[in-house]
């Protein structure tokens, strides 16, 4: 009350004396004075009252309000923290429904699926709920909804008249040995998306002798026409094979490595006339003898193991001179065809299934046993610590490397449901990683997504013939963030 | 799913005033915009972005292009490019995976380095201790005449040259760093190679002049 006649004194220039102190001691007390001051305190209330209700819309209009994008064809929900800002309500928002959302003034919320890809300015109309006649006022905040990126992929044919045109997918069913088999290989929509070509080929065929072979391989993305060098690597590598005088010594080559067995190991005869024969009875000398015996037989499987693995290694070797050859004679480089390359040569014997395989690169052949009982990869893969480590078959320096000897393996199984061979557009999207190849959990899901436990319920059935290549082709277009390489899936069953 | 993970190192000094860092707010909606059509890049792509002034701040930590949200950059303070070079190296560190058995790690950073001054702090402990931590490409931009790009040239291979920090110029280095985002998620994707020079990524436009 004082403060109020004194702050007023000084507004009207009134001096300071003893007199005008008499005259204010005196009115303190006034009623008529007193009433005018509460009524100048309540107006003042009154003003700076609507100075924050003021202000607080302007703040809100202010305020970096950042609201969550969202995604084409994805329910989206989002609530405005008003927490801030408790008088101020949001009345409706503009332009929401031309992406097909809707808002709730009482929760004051966002919900709804979108059904378009946009970038906009969401016009919140909001008011002060303090106001008595409320007057409404806008405040813009930018809004982004994502495009589903399903639909940002373009599938834009090849051009069939390029050099070395292939048909953007292939597939193939038919008999391998006593079991079947179905290959699918479909390009990846990074490669769909440019119109470029497949880079990944595939090549079945059965052979003389009772043997079968299947190759796949995958053409390096940064090389100019892998997608020859994928198929040259292939098919030339199937044509090594066919050749009867081969697989007949391969045959003998097999049956003295799984008949032979160390323990059985036939030692060299032992000649009569030898003095040492004597010397041999000797019970002190019979341990070296015994040793002799089981080095010989060990040597004798080495070396038998050592001859089919040479054939094999020639027929690799005859691939990359094969390949060798195309580049000069295209007058084009040799890493132009860079491909990776795996195989697996296939017989069945009285005393199983042998499975002959090698591999460079990164893609895996796998042998699925009974219902999951085992599961094994059968081939070394190239990976390297940041990816891209991959090695290729036009890579001379693989021949001279010490770890050649470990491309090769010499399996033999009674029996196997599943021989896979798959190229890392499908391991890198299904298993991830490579210590994966061999879990059986990652196995179990992985054979149930191809019965059909996947979100587009693409099914390969393996116990109908007729659509299974359609099937697996089908199968093969499953979305994988991230993964959009070209597939390729070799299944024998 | 291995990210492409991409720091933007902007520089926000009291000289950057104005059109410039207009320029450069716009730069990034633009190229977030642009980059959000590419099915790559919404895949692979993780954007962060570093401001320096007086200090260095993560203003947007790595984030996917879907969920990318720009925040307001205002134009204070000095160059204290090497405090940047410290918290990316932080960041770095924390943020990006290496590859291990259980899983394949990111694809090697790409760096854009944008400053149009002269470092007013220690800059070689910055980069020294970045030094230790990076596989990834660092290309710098030196934008207009008072940047030095000597001392780019120390920290990078790779760097370009803006005449002018005009928005114009600055416009078109955004320009080219999303068409360079965009070549590399797409290489990354398709031959699991990675870019390691100014080489492998578009050719920048007129306005860019490439000094190392």
């Amino acid at each position: 009350m004082e403060t109020i006649l004194k702050q007023l004194l000084d507004e009207f220039n009134v001096e300071q004396n003893k007199v005008v102190d008499n005259t204010l001691a005196k009115l303190m007390h006034n009623a008529k004075i007193n009433a005018l001051a509460r009524d100048i305190n309540s107006l003042k209330q009154q003003i700076i009252a609507i100075f924050q209700m003021y202000r607080e819309k302007e703040e809100f209009k202010e305020a970096q309000l950042v609201i969550t994008n969202a995604n084409a064809k994805k329910h989206y929900a989002y609530s405005f923290d008003l927490a801030q800002f408790p008088n101020i309500r949001i009345q409706q928002i503009k332009n929401l429904d031309k992406v097909g959302l809707t808002f709730d003034p009482e929760t004051s919320s966002i919900c709804g699926v979108p059904n378009m890809a946009l970038t906009m300015d969401l016009h919140l109309v909001f008011i002060n709920t303090l106001e008595e006649n409320p007057t409404e006022d806008i405040k813009i905040i930018p809004f982004i909804v994502n495009a589903d990126p399903k639909d940002l992929w373009l599938n834009k044919p090849s051009n069939q008249n390029d050099l070395y045109a292939k048909v953007d997918s292939d597939k193939y069913a038919g008999a391998f040995l006593d079991k079947r088999i179905v290959v699918a290989s479909q390009r990846g929509r990074s490669h769909a998306h440019e119109g470029s070509f497949r880079d990944d080929h595939f090549y079945v065929s059965a052979l003389p002798e009772a043997w079968a072979v299947v190759a796949v391989a995958d053409g390096a993305g940064s090389a100019k026409f892998s997608r020859q060098g994928s198929k040259i690597a292939t098919e030339y590598l199937v044509k090594t094979f066919d050749n009867e005088v081969l697989l007949h010594e391969l045959n003998d080559l097999c049956l003295a490595y799984y008949t032979t067995a160390p323990a059985e190991a036939v030692p060299p005869a032992p000649k009569d006339d030898q003095p040492v024969s004597a010397a041999t009875t000797n019970i002190v000398n019979e341990p070296i003898e015994e040793v002799v015996k089981a080095e010989t037989a060990e040597e004798c499987l080495l070396k038998v193991k050592s001859s089919i693995i040479n054939i094999l290694y020639k027929s690799v070797r005859d691939v990359h001179a094969k390949l060798v050859e195309f580049a000069k004679q295209e007058d084009i480089l040799l890493k132009d065809l860079n491909t990776t390359l795996i195989f697996a040569l296939v017989k069945k014997f009285d005393f199983g299934y042998v499975v002959l395989t090698f591999g460079v690169g990164d893609c895996p052949i796998n042998v699925v046993i009974g219902d999951l009982q085992e599961v094994h990869l059968l081939n070394l893969l190239d990976i390297g610590e940041f990816g891209g480590g991959t090695r290729f078959i036009t890579m001379p320096e693989i021949f001279s490397h010490s770890d050649m000897p470990l491309r090769f393996a010499i399996n033999r199984f009674d029996d196997f449901s599943k021989l896979m061979l798959m190229t890392d557009g499908i391991y890198d999207a299904k298993f991830i990683t490579e210590n994966k190849l061999e879990d059986k959990e990652r196995w179990n899901t992985f054979l149930q997504d191809l019965g059909g436990q996947n979100e587009d319920g693409a099914k390969v059935d393996f116990l109908t013939d007729e659509h299974i290549k359609d099937q697996l082709l089908t199968w093969l277009d499953f979305w994988s963030k991230g993964n959009h390489d070209d597939r390729t899936l070799a299944i024998i069953y | 799913m291995r990210r492409l993970p991409v720091y933007l190192l902007l520089d926000t000094s009291g000289s950057m005033t104005g059109e410039p860092i207009e320029a450069v707010k716009n730069g990034v909606q633009m190229m977030m915009h642009s980059l959000r059509q590419n099915p790559q890049a919404i895949e692979t792509a993780f954007v962060s972005i570093i401001t320096f002034d007086s200090d260095a701040r993560q203003i947007v930590p790595l984030t996917d292009l879907a969920s990318f949200q720009m925040v307001d950059i205002k134009a204070s303070g000095v160059t204290s490019l090497g405090a940047a070079l410290a918290l990316l190296a932080d960041k770095l560190e924390t943020e990006v995976t290496t590859t291990t058995l259980e899983q394949k790690g990111d694809w090697k950073p790409l760096i854009f380095v944008m400053t149009d001054g002269i470092p007013t702090d220690n800059w070689q402990q910055g980069y020294s201790k970045l030094k230790a931590v990076n596989k990834g490409l660092i290309v710098g931009c030196a934008a207009g005449q008072g940047a030095d790009d000597a001392i780019l040239r120390q920290i990078t291979n790779s760097v370009v040259r803006l005449d002018s920090a005009d928005s114009e110029s600055i416009s078109k280095f955004f320009q080219w760093v999303t068409a360079s985002i965009s070549t590399t998620s797409t290489k990354v994707e398709e031959s699991g190679k990675e870019v390691t020079g100014l080489d492998q990524l578009p050719p920048p436009p007129s306005e860019l002049v490439i000094v190392a």
